[in-house]
């Protein structure tokens, strides 16, 4: 049997399930991912995507598109993502120490 | 001449100022003690403080067009009396448009500043009427689906402040995400404010030399089939800014909705520079009651021009 495969290979796993194969994801691939998520579902150019830049003082975030970060940040990482834990984000560093402890959390989990 | 009927509508606009503070005063102290006595229910609760609320910017309005302050021109109330469970979008240029307005349209909810629900004279009469907070959250977006779900009307002022003269209009994303989680028409009203009067960062007294003339125009429903192929694949993010431009363009579109820079009562502080192009003066002459009389220093030199007195052109 002939089997499509329609997706890219570099597409994460399938939402809400552990990444097959152990890796550990450093900051910059963190922040690579954190990059293509904001031009995919915002329109900011990577450019413009910095760690030190602010979500809602200057890449124009408000708490609606935190909502939807938060969305694909658990389809990124495979897991959920308590309002608790997203409380205190303000910069795009700090949605990177998530997901790469998130990531790491699924490693140690294994 | 004086303009008589300038000292006098600057007097009667103080005045409304007063009797509308004064009117939300006795809303909150004495009206809605009252109506908690003998209404234990919130909903009903609401529903009896809009009609007061509604009841009292109708009087509002009457009296500031018998005053001879405005003049009112609405078309197409018929729609606005019919609209159940839709949202209404107005663009907001003046001060007075909220009031007149939400006197139209019966049962309304509407979408108010955060920052009145903390003010003294307003806050208690807005929270009992349970108007929404514009707080820009998801709370907001379920308490409007909430009270649209119950069949009234949403009244909303997608720019959440007044306009800034000479800027375009910016729209707030609320009302967009608002669009596509309920999916339901929207029905447009323009608002048209001329000469502009009770503008944004305008001190009170900065009134119009005329009559100013206030112009609801409410236009037909919008299904959302026609907005609906725009943001089809879109992830919502993108879907929601690119609606908020489609509504901000389609206001921008009407006629009269930008409000110049130049307008000579907009406020000093609106901008900073003052001195603009294609004025040709640096400050309107205000009518003092005689013909305004430009002096000219003579020229120093050998030939001084002939100085006359005269109107300046």
């Amino acid at each position: 049997m002939i089997r499509v495969v329609t997706s890219p290979p570099s597409r994460p796993s399938p939402p809400l399930s552990p990444p097959t194969a152990p890796f550990e994801m450093t900051s910059d691939e963190a922040l690579q991912k954190v990059k293509e998520i904001f031009a995919k579902n915002f329109g900011l150019a990577p450019a413009q995507v910095l760690p030190e830049s602010k979500l809602y003082e200057e890449l124009g975030l408000d708490s609606l598109d935190a909502v939807d970060l938060v969305l694909e940040l658990q389809e990124l990482t495979g897991k959920k993502i308590t309002p608790d834990v997203f409380k205190g984000v303000r910069t795009v560093a700090d949605v990177i120490t998530i997901v790469v402890a998130l990531e790491s959390e699924t490693e140690t989990g294994r | 001449m004086f303009n008589l009927g300038r000292i006098w509508r600057i007097g009667a606009t103080g005045f409304f100022f007063i009797l509308f503070t004064g009117g939300a005063l006795c809303l909150s102290c004495f009206l809605l003690p009252l109506l908690r006595c003998f209404v234990r229910d919130s909903e009903t609760l609401g529903r009896r403080t809009r009609f007061f609320v509604r009841l009292y910017f109708r009087f509002m309005t009457r009296l500031i067009t018998f005053t001879g302050c405005m003049r009112l021109r609405i078309s197409g109330v018929e729609k606005l009396r019919k609209a159940k469970g839709v949202l209404i979008f107005a663009n907001h240029p003046t001060l007075i448009d909220v009031v007149v307005l939400m006197g139209l349209i019966p049962e309304a909810n509407c979408v108010v500043k955060a920052a009145l629900f903390r003010s003294l004279a307003l806050g208690p009469t807005l929270r009992s009427a349970g108007y929404l907070e514009n707080s820009e959250s998801d709370l907001l977006v379920e308490g409007c689906r909430r009270s649209m779900e119950a069949g009234q009307p949403l009244i909303i002022f997608p720019e959440g402040t007044r306009t800034t003269p000479g800027s375009p209009l910016v729209f707030q994303r609320g009302p967009a995400h608002l669009m596509l989680a309920t999916r339901r028409p929207f029905l447009p009203v323009v608002i048209r404010c001329r000469p502009a009067a009770l503008l944004k960062g305008q001190p009170w007294y900065h009134v119009p030399e005329r009559r100013f003339e206030l112009e609801l125009e409410v236009l037909d429903e919008v299904p959302p089939e026609e907005w609906a192929p725009l943001v089809a694949d879109l992830p919502r993010p993108l879907a929601v800014r690119k609606l908020t431009r489609h509504l901000e363009l389609f206001f921008m579109s009407k006629e009269d909705v930008y409000l110049a820079p130049n307008d000579p009562f907009a406020s000093r502080n609106q901008d900073p520079d003052r001195h603009h192009a294609g004025a040709g003066r640096c400050r309107p002459r205000i009518h003092r009651g005689r013909r305004a009389v430009v002096r000219r220093r003579p020229r120093a030199g050998l030939h001084r021009r002939h100085r006359t007195r005269g109107g300046h052109p």
